[in-house]
């Protein structure tokens, strides 16, 4: 009797422990990825304007006005044609920074740039909308910014803004 | 007699008909040689293109609350775009868009690799677009070790000093030839952490395997963004002469909460649907899902996207 008792017991102790146990929530699936560590590389562009000097700047402003003039801007649908003014100064990454609003762009503050600040008509195209749509938006004014020491092409944008939009 | 000329007879027809087929052939040959140097092939138009606004190939998903953060690993390959794009504004991408739909008309972060009419090679870049702030883009270079640039000390403005020669410069570094065929990683999260009471930004990270210094940077915090929708694929502006070899979008994976005092890492959940697909009603680019995320467990996470050009 006494084991059949113990027995029975010991059986409703598995059973309640199987059963806690089948309860138990597994956790939520959330996984995780490292972000990458070291010091974000500063950015480098691409070929733009030749240099033509062993100084910083190492160009001159008309030689940014000639590029400009010449070469269409990048992620835009906007043409040299478009462009009605073009003022060209070499400043500081820091300075540059406060006149495009945007603190992260990997450049040291102290660094030597060339800010070309544009006036015109530029449009900046988005992405499709979730019906596929185009999107866009215009501006007037637009900037393009280049490494004072290489000549190559960093940064551009718009500034203010938009003053129309599709889609 | 007659049969003399029978056999003579025969003997013409059948070398009429070597020469007849023969001419075929090199006719033939002639259009298709012809046909490839225009860039037509077949019935598409294989480098010719309208893409004056920018034509897709990719997919999107949506969420139903926020998406914190997008990730997707995209294998590098290379593109013909410069100096072959048609118009000078020409360019090619792969990348990942993070976007937020209610920021009228619309705010989004994006990542990624692309050459234009003008780039020595492919170019990592990234991109932020908030209405009152602006567009912004940056090109920011190799995934990988960069030659190294020493910081000066920002002078008054010399009178340039034309040389003769000017000494030529090192080529600027692209995608390290160690990436091409590999897959790199490519980041967007949200980040709240500089100051709790003020709008999130969003961390950009571009890196490959070794975990080296990536490349990236930081959005605006203005407006303030609220992403509920991923996008991935390639985007194709111009006219023409733009060409990419396929390439693939795995692990594709959404963070499900923002770096903050408690987590600095990417917290995530896959994909496990195909997005909804983009794709320009005349292609290129072309893209298509190989991999179905509802099926792939983890062989690989999110399924496995690809695009091509063109």
């Amino acid at each position: 009797m006494c084991k059949t008792v113990l027995a029975f017991c010991l059986g409703v102790t598995v059973v309640i422990a199987l059963a806690g146990c089948g309860a138990y929530k597994q956790p939520s699936g959330k996984q995780q990825i490292a972000l990458p560590t070291g010091t974000l590389q500063q950015p480098v562009g691409e070929p733009a304007i030749t240099p033509t000097s062993r100084d910083i700047p190492a160009f001159t402003k008309e030689d940014v006005i000639k590029y400009i003039r010449t070469h269409d801007m990048l992620f835009s649908d906007t043409s040299p044609s478009a462009i009605t003014g073009i003022e060209v100064t070499f400043i500081t990454s820091k300075e540059v920074n406060k006149i495009i609003n945007r603190q992260g762009t990997g450049i040291p503050d102290n660094y030597l740039l060339c800010f070309a600040r544009l006036t015109g008509t530029f449009t900046f195209p988005g992405p499709p909308t979730i019906k596929g749509q185009p999107t866009s938006s215009t501006y007037e004014e637009a900037y393009e910014v280049f490494d004072a020491k290489t000549g190559n092409l960093l940064m551009g944008g718009a500034l203010g803004e938009a003053v129309g939009t599709i889609g | 007699m007659k049969a003399a000329q029978a056999a003579v007879t025969g003997q013409l027809a059948h070398r009429s008909t070597r020469i007849s087929v023969a001419l075929a052939l090199a006719v033939m040959l002639i259009i298709i040689g012809s046909e490839k140097a225009s860039g037509i092939v077949g019935s598409g138009k294989a480098h010719q293109y309208t893409c004056h606004t920018p034509c897709y190939g990719a997919t999107y998903w949506l969420s139903k609350s926020e998406y914190f953060g997008a990730y997707t690993d995209i294998s590098i390959v290379h593109f013909q775009c410069t100096s072959t794009c048609i118009t000078n504004g020409g360019f090619i991408d792969n990348e990942i868009w993070l976007i937020d739909d209610s920021c009228h008309p619309m705010c989004w972060v994006e990542a990624g690799y692309m050459m234009d009419h003008n780039s020595p090679g492919e170019v990592f870049f990234w991109y932020d677009a908030r209405h009152s702030s602006g567009p912004a883009w940056v090109l920011t270079g190799p995934v990988g070790p960069a030659p190294p640039i020493v910081p000066v000390t920002p002078t008054v403005p010399a009178t340039p000093t034309v040389f003769a020669t000017p000494t030529p410069l090192p080529p600027t570094p692209t995608v390290p030839a160690g990436d091409y065929g590999h897959k790199d990683h490519f980041m967007i999260i949200k980040d709240t952490r500089p100051m709790p009471a003020s709008p999130a930004l969003y961390l950009i990270f571009m890196y490959n395997d070794s975990m080296g210094n990536p490349l990236g940077g930081t959005s605006s915090d203005n407006p303030p963004m609220i992403a509920g929708r991923i996008l991935i694929g390639q985007e194709l502006h111009g006219t023409g002469g733009a060409t990419a070899e396929p390439a693939t979008f795995t692990r594709n994976l959404f963070a499900v909460q923002s770096l903050n005092a408690k987590n600095v890492s990417f917290m995530y959940n896959k994909q496990t649907q195909k997005g909804t697909d983009i794709v320009s009603s005349n292609p290129p680019p072309m893209a298509n899902w190989d991999i179905d995320p509802a099926t792939s467990g983890n062989s690989p996470e999110g399924g496995q996207f690809s695009t091509r050009c063109c």
